[in-house]
């Protein structure tokens, strides 16, 4: 069985999804959307996870998709695959929130729900997810994009705002966590 | 003490250390949360739905483009046919309203003509009938002015003035007396331009 599989896995080509939306747009096949979902949809939905709730995530995630799926032309073949997605998520993302008067997700302020105390009892991992979701939703954001590997430039194109203030943003966001967890460290 | 270069080699390896240690928190984190199968069941139904409804767009935009064509081309066709249809009759009919008019017109000069002749007849006629109307009359008063009746019961006066008008033009020839039977010759505005006696005896 494993023998196969590493057959199977030496002959097969693993395209890029540039390559994969590109003619996806030209054929329409769904076997190319499926494998760009396997490819990213986990880290879509766990960016939106960390941006709101599980519920707000998976119906994000949903249209998101469905519009991949529906306006894959609409994907520059400048730009990494995974930034437009980005983009498309979070542009939804926000839309849903203006729309619900969510409006207080977006501000610097943590949302209140979030600041809750942590016990130093818990593991490192579960201390880590509370301190990443106290912090302000742009800070979380635009940490959260850089771990998933994208460039400050590219954090700017997702989130419409200048190199800079990403920067300031990031910084702002390790700070917070050095320093949290530095007290659990201690 | 340590030296300022040990103390940055220091502080750079903690912050790469750190740099590890929370991307390594990051991997763990989305290992935990990560998309769950019918999350994608879903999505592909729902693409499947979109792709048949999709599928039935874009064959009914292909058909619609394809019918409109065709109605286009149908309509420019007729649309063509009917102007060069219409341009050609339009032309026959031009030169049917010049024959109509020349008839008019060749008409229209015949009748003048014939009315002409007709009214020249007429004026002629009239002409001679005027230069040849006489009437008889027999003259019943002498003194004052002439009166003179026609066998038809018309009692024409002629005042002393006109007599006397008529006699110095030498329109009145003769010399009358009551109860002498006249011949009285009118113009064609009825005016009377001669008087003579006439030889046969009037008898109404």
């Amino acid at each position: 069985m494993s023998i196969t599989l590493a057959i199977k896995s030496l002959f097969s080509i693993s395209h890029s999804n540039e390559w994969l939306i590109v003619r996806f747009a030209q054929s329409g096949d769904k076997k190319l959307f499926e494998q760009l979902y396997d490819n990213c949809g986990d880290d879509l939905y766990h960016f939106l996870v960390t941006q709101s709730d599980i519920h707000l995530a998976k119906d994000i995630s949903q249209r998101t998709w469905l519009k991949v799926f529906e306006k894959p032309h609409l994907y520059k073949e400048s730009g990494r695959f995974n930034a437009w997605l980005f983009t498309v998520a979070r542009n939804i993302l926000v839309d849903e929130f203006r729309r619900t008067n969510r409006c207080e997700s977006l501000t610097d302020k943590p949302l209140e729900q979030l600041k809750t105390a942590f016990d130093f009892a818990d593991p490192i991992e579960t201390i880590f997810d509370k301190i990443l979701m106290s912090l302000p939703f742009e800070q979380r954001e635009s940490f959260c994009l850089q771990q998933e590997g994208f460039g400050l430039q590219e954090i700017a194109d997702i989130t419409g705002c200048g190199v800079e203030t990403v920067k300031s943003r990031v910084r702002y966001a390790k700070n917070s966590l050095r320093e949290k967890l530095e007290k659990y460290h201690d | 003490m340590t030296k300022p270069n040990e103390h940055d080699q220091g502080s750079s390896k903690k912050a790469e250390h750190f740099e590890t240690r929370i991307s390594d928190l990051y991997q763990h984190r989305k290992s935990k949360i990560q998309g769950t199968a019918s999350m994608k069941r879903q999505l592909m139904q729902s693409t499947q739905t979109q792709s048949s409804l999709y599928a039935w767009f874009h064959n009914f935009q292909h058909g619609t483009f394809a019918a409109a064509t065709i109605l286009l081309i149908g309509l420019v066709a007729w649309q063509s046919y009917e102007w060069k249809q219409s341009s050609d009759t339009l032309r026959y009919t031009s030169v049917e309203i010049h024959n109509i008019d020349e008839q008019q017109s060749q008409d229209y000069q015949h009748i003048s003509q014939q009315y002409q002749q007709h009214y020249q007849d007429y004026l002629q006629q009239k002409a001679l009938l005027a230069s040849h109307h006489q009437k008889s009359a027999i003259l019943t008063q002498f003194e004052n002015g002439w009166e003179l009746r026609t066998c038809d019961q018309e009692l024409v006066k002629i005042s002393k003035q006109l007599i006397d008008t008529l006699e110095q033009m030498n329109l009145i020839n003769g010399n009358f007396k009551t109860g002498d039977s006249v011949e009285i010759a009118f113009n064609i505005s009825g005016l009377i331009v001669g008087i003579h006696p006439n030889k046969t005896l009037l008898k109404c």
